[in-house]
């Protein structure tokens, strides 16, 4: 909780003096204090390592009439984070995934897959999906100390899939859906 | 033919994360506790990451006791590469624990919806636990334990109780890595012990100790 702070005493020196007359011992302790952020730090980047970004899904109509909807492509996003864990109950983390603004369209699953990347204890990952009322999950539990890296590539993929069946789509449904990620002690 | 898939149109579901000016960390720790024989008072350490002025919100909910007991700003500046000490207070005179959720996010950008798209905006929240309150000082009487593949533990207390727990064999040689607990008012948690355990002990650092037979309470 808050700052880990703890000391150790060390003996710094001990300076013999080898005057001629005779030896003398002189001993000095000093505190050193360190001071561990107890970091929780977490961002969504882009494939290029940017903080911002658009992964546009075109759900395109096919090429011939009379055939369902081409399936698209999965993208991905990188969740990169950086976590120092503390004493009970900050020693465990969790990120979790709701949409908090808007609904998915109509006829449209989206599911977000985490795969976990980086260095330390990272958690484990299960994929969430969204749909109808389905609207949060959790996304990576039991995080303690670990880093991702912060670069392109780096961090927890997150695969954003979609499904869909052309005979439940419909075009109408649009706007804008809010995907909140909070990271959290599990 | 403009409310359908069809025509050659196509709808686009875009993911805009926010920019960097939404980029905010909590270098402090997510849960905060303030004993009662201090001044209850703490922080929570903000960072803007991002490269813009960054206005962080922090939004209280007190889950146990009464929302104006808990003094905290509800909002904050960070300029480029900032980092903040947010102060904040519990106005608490009794022994009873309490404990808040704060909500701790960068207000996100605007997002115009553009016709015939789908986007998703995602943000990022930090969502910490505040407690304070005495720390139980007979939790024989409070805290209940059972088990099956797992042990459960329920403080019926009214205070707060750190421990650590260990698992030990029959022939009291320790088994698998301590486990630390915090409970509240409430709390509910769960322990898988290792295989080969015989009891564990949870011990707390004024050295009161509980142990419990996984034996004599064989199911």
């Amino acid at each position: 909780m808050q700052r880990n702070t703890f000391k150790s005493a060390f003996i710094a020196a001990a300076v013999v003096a080898t005057a001629s007359a005779g030896h003398a011992q002189n001993t000095s302790n000093h505190d050193v204090n360190f001071t561990i952020d107890e970091a929780a730090m977490v961002r969504v980047v882009d494939v290029a390592g940017g903080p911002s970004t658009t992964l546009p899904f075109h759900i395109q109509a096919p090429s011939v009439a009379g055939q369902a909807f081409p399936v698209i492509p999965s993208q991905n996003l990188y969740l990169q984070y950086t976590s120092v864990k503390g004493a009970s109950p900050d020693n465990v983390r969790q990120v979790d995934v709701e949409v908090v603004g808007g609904a998915m369209p109509a006829g449209i699953q989206m599911t977000i897959t985490p795969s976990l990347n980086g260095t330390g204890t990272l958690g484990n990952g299960t994929p969430v999906s969204f749909a109808g009322s389905a609207v949060s999950g959790t996304l990576i539990t039991d995080i303690q100390s670990a880093y991702t890296g912060d670069g392109a590539g780096d961090g927890a993929v997150l695969n954003y899939s979609l499904n869909y069946h052309t005979q439940n789509l419909d075009a109408a449904t649009s706007g804008i859906i809010t995907l909140r990620y909070t990271i959290s002690n599990n | 033919m403009g409310r359908g898939f069809g025509g050659g149109l196509w709808r686009a579901l875009l993911l805009l994360p926010l920019a960097a000016r939404g980029q905010i960390s909590v270098l402090n720790g997510l849960s905060h506790f303030q004993p009662c024989d201090e001044a209850r008072r703490g922080s929570i350490l903000v960072h803007n990451q991002g490269d813009s002025t960054a206005t962080v919100l922090l939004q209280s909910t007190v889950l146990l006791g009464q929302a104006d007991e808990l003094v905290l700003p509800s909002e904050v500046e960070l300029a480029p590469g900032e980092r903040r000490s947010v102060p904040f207070s519990w106005q608490v005179h009794d022994s009873l624990a309490r404990h808040a959720h704060v909500e701790v996010f960068a207000v996100p950008s605007a997002v115009a919806p553009t016709a015939g798209t789908w986007t998703v905006v995602t943000e990022i929240h930090y969502l910490l636990n505040l407690y304070t309150g005495c720390v139980e000082t007979d939790p024989s009487e409070t805290l209940h334990l059972s088990h099956d593949s797992l042990v459960y533990s329920r403080y019926d207390g009214q205070q707060i109780w750190k421990a650590m727990g260990q698992a030990y064999t029959a022939w009291g040689q320790t088994v698998g890595a301590p486990k630390p607990f915090f409970f509240f008012p409430g709390a509910v948690r769960t322990w898988r012990y290792p295989e080969g355990s015989a009891y564990i002990l949870l011990e707390d650092e004024s050295g009161h100790v509980l142990g419990y037979s996984l034996q004599d309470h064989a199911h």
